[in-house]
């Protein structure tokens, strides 16, 4: 089952460029390695007539009518593609203007820890890298940094943004299960890098509204 | 015997000969291949093993970034311009290059780079924030290290060599061809070769005004790039208007070899080569206005956001003519499989997988989840590797007998390329890994 909504929008995206990847991909081997093996060098195989010949031109040779046939066929492809693109485009771009209160978080990147603030203000330091939400919400993410450049990502979730200093970036997401998930930064930072993880830990509704009720405002 | 020596020495300093050029373009860049190399054998082992300890963090970050600038620019593109600096007088039919003494600049400029590259893991440390030195991690407040300027001078250097040699070849290309030779008569590695220097005109400059600038911003503290205000979009907005057509600009030669391979073992000619020409330049054109999509992710809004998915899609159609155009060279052939051919075929197929799954980066919502994965990695190293330096070597192989004068042993040959087609393992393991 699709842990979120981001996580439901890629794999159906991911799962059709699949599917003509691997049309396309079947059709152009498949050419190659019949040809390769049809028309390789063997006692019986006859000499081409215009075989280039050292300190001549070569004969031209080839049609337009397989350029017209190559693109075209291509460009179907590609305009479903980029059909299918645009939705989800769209969709990650436009986030939602109304979230519930306590579901819109600033997430700053420092070197080499995610910090969390709640609309509430609450700064939790003792569980910074933990970023609580709750399920069955649409959250949304004001994503920046303190310092170098970083990348926000929640693995399993197929969702990322950059974290930018003097920047900030949107990202939102709705949590389908409760559970885990690994935050993790995706752009090369420092000798921390690697180990630059979070937790998302999404709550039951309940769960989070008790936690999120009695966190104290600084 | 000193006599000797000394005598082979002045020759191989002092020459000015496109061929002599040639060889130590070849020569030089293997050996910064395998430094390269060893860069990235290294860091494998350090990844064979949860928790290993054979590099530290700063090491291994330091071993990306330089494998990473060695392999594109001391790597791949020497080895393309030391076959240009041999093959192309011969192709089109003239004494020398434009500009000897130029010439011999140019390598020069690019040995001590090369070298200068390598000694900043001496001075501190080597650059060590990946090949796109993100700002504002580039500024001097959070890398500090000698090493980085030294690189960052390397770099400029670079440039400066890649300047002088891309106006030599220009001239001569557009100047020094033998008389009746017209432009649409030259075969498709001239071609390829005179869209790439067209590409490196106009992309380098971008290059250096951002190393240069950024060297500032190191050595007497400007703030083009270490402002808040922006900066780092500047970066990745300059450097990425390069670096795009950078792609190309390393893969064009290979093209021009394996479309003038391919043709030579097929024993006819390439087919539709004048679409095969057009492809190149059209992919060149569209090639600066891409650059985007190495950005979908740092919030560039939505209309910028659709348009470089358009442009990145139909950046493939380019290519698929070139695919289609060499594999049909083989209708009603009589292909000889030699070792050549065996690495310009097997460029073609990597080139395929490479392709297709740039397919998949180009739009934004897929990037959404596939940026800084390896699926990224998987993808440029099968354009990069599967196909650039694979095609390259079946260059090595196809000149050999012309540079050298003897005949390379056809079984080793063979054997080298059965061990460069395991890669495809393990790059198309990648590929299954990132999305684990
Ligand atoms: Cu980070
Ligand atoms: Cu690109």
């Amino acid at each position: 089952m699709a842990v979120s909504s981001t996580q439901v929008q890629f794999d159906s995206l991911f799962g059709l460029f699949t599917y003509l990847a691997i049309a396309v991909s079947i059709i152009v081997f498949s050419l190659l390695i019949y040809f390769i093996v049809k028309y390789r060098d063997r006692p019986s195989s006859r000499q081409p007539n215009d075989t280039p010949i050292l300190g001549k031109l070569p004969r031209s040779r080839g049609h337009a009518k397989s350029v017209v046939v190559t693109v075209s066929l291509s460009t179907i492809i590609l305009v479903v593609l980029i059909i299918g693109s645009f939705g989800a485009i769209d969709n990650i771009l436009t986030p939602p203007q109304h979230v519930c209160p306590g579901c819109a978080m600033e997430v700053t990147a420092h070197q080499f820890y995610w910090q969390f603030t709640y609309p509430n203000g609450t700064k939790p330091y003792d569980t910074r890298d933990i970023l609580r939400v709750p399920v069955g919400e649409n959250i949304r993410l004001n994503v920046t940094s303190a310092d170098v450049f970083h990348d926000f990502g929640i693995i399993g979730y197929d969702i990322k943004t950059d974290a930018i200093p003097g920047r900030t970036n949107v990202v939102w997401f709705y949590p389908h299960t409760t559970g885990n998930f690994t935050i993790q930064c995706f752009e090369l930072c420092g000798v921390g890098h690697a180990t630059m993880k979070g937790t998302l830990m999404v709550m039951s509704q309940a769960a989070y509204s008790a936690w999120y009720d009695s966190t104290v405002v600084h | 015997m000193a006599e000797q020596l000394w005598v082979s020495a002045k020759r191989w300093l002092y020459t000015t000969n496109h061929k002599d050029i040639g060889i130590l373009y070849l020569i030089t860049s293997l050996f910064l291949f395998a430094a390269a190399g060893v860069l990235a054998l290294t860091m494998r082992t350090q990844l064979s093993a949860p928790d290993n300890t054979l590099l530290t963090a700063n090491i291994y970050n330091q071993f990306v970034t330089v494998h990473g600038l060695l392999m594109i620019f001391w790597v791949l593109s020497p080895l393309a311009f030391g076959f240009a600096n041999y093959i192309i007088p011969l192709e089109i039919g003239c004494r020398d290059l434009a500009f000897p003494r130029l010439n011999s600049m140019s390598y020069w400029f690019f040995l001590f780079s090369g070298v200068m590259m390598i000694l900043s893991f001496f001075f501190g440390a080597a650059p060590d924030l990946g090949w796109t030195l993100y700002s504002p991690q580039n500024a001097a407040q959070f890398s500090p290290a000698i090493g980085f300027n030294l690189g960052a001078g390397a770099l400029i250097l670079m440039v400066v060599s890649i300047t002088m040699s891309s106006i030599n070849f220009l001239v001569t290309m557009f100047k020094m061809r033998a008389p009746g030779l017209k432009l649409r008569h030259m075969s498709v590695f001239p071609w390829a070769i005179l869209v790439t220097i067209f590409m490196m005109l106009y992309a380098f400059p971008s290059f250096l005004a951002a190393v240069v600038l950024l060297y500032v911003d190191r050595a007497f503290g400007t703030v083009y790039f270490s402002s808040i205000q922006g900066g780092s979009l500047l970066w990745d907005n300059v450097f990425w208007f390069f670096g795009h057509p950078e792609v190309y600009i390393v893969l064009f030669p290979a093209i021009g070899i394996i479309a003038d391979i391919i043709p030579t073992f097929a024993r006819r000619p390439l087919y539709g080569s004048k679409y095969v020409i057009g492809a190149l330049v059209a992919a060149a054109l569209i090639s600066f206005v891409v650059w985007g999509h190495h950005m979908f992710v740092t919030g560039i809004g939505i209309v910028s956001t659709k348009l470089y998915t358009v442009t990145t899609i139909a950046v493939s159609l380019p290519f698929d003519i070139i695919v289609i155009s060499l594999i049909e060279t083989l209708g009603f052939a009589k292909l000889r499989l030699k070792a050549p051919a065996l690495f310009a075929l097997g460029a073609v197929a990597n080139f395929i997988v490479g392709g297709i799954t740039g397919v998949f980066l180009a739009s934004v919502a897929l990037d959404y989840a596939l940026r800084g994965t390896y699926f990224v990695v998987a993808h440029f190293h099968y354009i990069m590797v599967g196909a650039s330096i694979i095609g390259l070597i079946g260059g090595l192989y196809y000149w050999f007998p012309k540079i050298t004068g003897r005949m390379y042993d056809e079984k080793i040959a063979k054997v080298h390329f059965s061990s460069s087609a395991e890669h495809n393992f393990c790059y198309f393991t990648i590929y299954i890994v990132a999305r684990g």
